[in-house]
């Protein structure tokens, strides 16, 4: 959305437009949907945290005035949304250091790996989910949501060089997990 | 490195660090061997994203969103929630209390005893209270039993409802009533306002002015650029002036002991409307439209409501104006062309050394307008050209 249409997006809904606040939810219910399913590994839990962030957002908007761009500050309104949440729930059901069986071996070995991509999501799911809360946030974001390093590092309100840090460590951690899927598909770049 | 490696995939190092890197790549194959890892990690999670939001999602997003816009304070209820259960409560209260002393009316304690068949009217649920009686019963000794004595819960639900919507009713034409009773009030303030500080150019007291300029046409868009940006405005000179003329055509003589004036001396007539505190921003505008020289008008004999100069000065390169008396009525347009061409330099040392035109000018204007009290007051400007020639 162009930071132009984006002023004219957000003056209509402090306006009280509706239908202005409807398109921002066709550009953004799906993505902090998905954040917010990354969150709560629930669907129903997911629509409540989604609920919950879009009126905020709708109520935040009168104090909106632009400073950042509409999805970087969205996305700041989800994550404290999501963190929160994470905080009442205490989700992190498996520790972060906890290894998994994935670890074990090379799986991109198995005889059944022709199972599909549906396989290798599931393993780089559960991977996903061993992490540290920190490390899955910058890898949700990023990886997940598309954000550039800058808008992560908006939506969780720490440096840049923190976000990178922190994916590096994050994609370290994945390969210890996933046991290094890619070694024998390895090719110079 | 390690860290750069994947900014460097992501597209999020500086040139100097992409160069870096790259560079690395070369020499190292095990960093060629991690981006290959990392290139294939990010594609399967990206894959990873599939969920879809249901529809009705959208709708109880929208369902929940507050009434009012952004920002802006929910509207509220004449009475809240919590007020209407109080309301209600009181309202029941009442009723009962109603319902205690009919009874006791009814009963003969305050009253002779007379039979009753009463039926109760009321507004709620139809709560009705029989008695056997022949007689018909007296208005006065209707007696309007609570519904809480004999109503079921959602009877006296339904009637403290309507009591409350009533009550809330009676408020808001109450509210209706003062509002519209203040409105009058309002309207007649803003019409004494706007009579003390705004008056119509058929109510103003012009202030008049006249100043001896270079150019008249000049002068007179100046001054209406000053009027303008003062948050004032340059009208049309009243009617019947002419805001503009050329006074009379060049004398053409062959008698050499009549001077001829090297060029017609022309007038302008421009009309400002500007706040009365502006008037001391108006100085250096005169000053710079060159209102320096003198000017002086011969007295009108015979003419009523002839405006005499209250300040001549006389020398040339002397600061003068000739000021006319407020409320005096702009001159005619068919002045003479005499009598406004410049008089006091004609043969005369100077004698006197006058204070700038435009602070006489300014500080008239400005006791003037004091006099016209606060608001906007009006300029009337007669501009002189003083292209004649002196000697």
């Amino acid at each position: 959305m162009a930071s132009e249409n984006e002023r004219q997006l957000v003056e209509r809904i402090q306006a009280g437009d509706r239908r202005a606040f409807e398109r921002l939810l066709d550009a953004y219910e799906t993505r902090v949907y998905r954040l917010a399913l990354r969150f709560t590994h629930s669907v129903a839990d997911a629509e409540d945290v989604t609920q919950e962030i879009f009126v905020g957002v709708y109520k935040g908007l009168g104090q909106f005035r632009g400073g950042s761009a509409l999805g970087t500050w969205i996305y700041r309104v989800a994550m404290n949304h999501c963190l929160e949440f994470r905080r009442k729930r205490k989700l992190d059901s498996i520790p972060f250091d906890e290894e998994i069986s994935l670890a074990s071996s090379d799986w991109r070995d198995d005889p059944f790996q022709s199972a599909g991509r549906q396989e290798v999501s599931e393993k780089v799911e559960a991977a996903i989910n061993c992490l540290s809360p920190v490390h899955r946030d910058v890898i949700v974001l990023h990886e997940l949501q598309g954000m550039t390093y800058q808008e992560v590092a908006a939506a969780l309100d720490v440096p840049v060089g923190t976000v990178k840090s922190r994916l590096s460590n994050a994609f370290r951690r994945l390969r210890d997990l996933l046991g290094g899927y890619v070694r024998e598909e390895g090719a110079p770049v | 490195m390690p860290d750069d490696l994947k900014a460097w995939l992501d597209g999020e190092l500086s040139a100097p660090r992409v160069l870096l890197v790259r560079a690395h790549l070369l020499f190292c194959p095990a960093c060629r061997e991690e981006i290959t890892w990392l290139r294939r990690l990010g594609e399967d999670m990206r894959d990873l994203e599939r969920a879809v939001p249901s529809p009705r999602l959208r709708a109880r997003i929208l369902a929940a969103l507050p009434d009012a816009a952004p920002g802006r304070p929910a509207p509220s209820r004449l009475v809240s929630r919590p007020a209407r259960f109080a309301l209600a409560t009181a309202f029941g209260g009442l009723c009962v209390a109603a319902c205690a002393a009919g009874a006791l009316i009814a009963t003969g304690a305050f009253r002779r005893p007379a039979p009753a068949a009463v039926v109760a009217q009321q507004p709620g649920p139809r709560l009705a209270v029989h008695a056997e009686t022949a007689d018909p019963p007296a208005p006065d000794n209707a007696v309007h039993p609570s519904p809480m004595l004999d109503s079921t819960p959602d009877e006296f639900n339904r009637y403290a409802n309507s009591a409350v919507e009533r009550l809330e009713e009676l408020t808001a034409q109450q509210k209706h009533a003062a509002v519209s009773r203040n409105r009058a009030s309002y309207a007649s303030m803003v019409v004494e306002a706007r009579t003390r500080t705004d008056r119509g150019p058929q109510n103003a007291h012009p202030i008049p002015m006249e100043l001896a300029v270079a150019d008249p046409d000049s002068a007179a868009d100046r001054l209406k650029e000053w009027a303008r940006s003062v948050g004032g405005d340059a009208g049309a000179p009243p009617p019947g002036t002419a805001s503009q003329m050329t006074v009379a055509p060049p004398v053409i003589t062959t008698d050499p002991r009549i001077p001829v004036p090297a060029a017609r001396p022309r007038e302008r007539l421009v009309s400002l409307r500007v706040p009365k505190s502006a008037i001391t921003s108006l100085e250096p505008v005169l000053v710079q439209v060159g209102a320096l020289r003198s000017v002086a008008r011969k007295p009108a004999t015979g003419r009523k409501h002839a405006a005499p100069p209250i300040h001549r000065t006389e020398g040339p390169g002397q600061h003068s104006v000739a000021v006319a008396r407020p409320g005096a009525p702009a001159q005619d347009p068919a002045v003479k062309p005499d009598s406004m061409m410049p008089q006091a330099s004609v043969g005369a040392e100077p004698r006197t050394v006058a204070p700038p035109a435009a602070v006489v000018a300014t500080g008239y204007a400005a006791q003037s307008a004091g006099r016209d009290g606060d608001g906007l007051i009006t300029l009337q400007v007669r501009l002189t050209g003083y292209d004649a020639p002196l000697p």
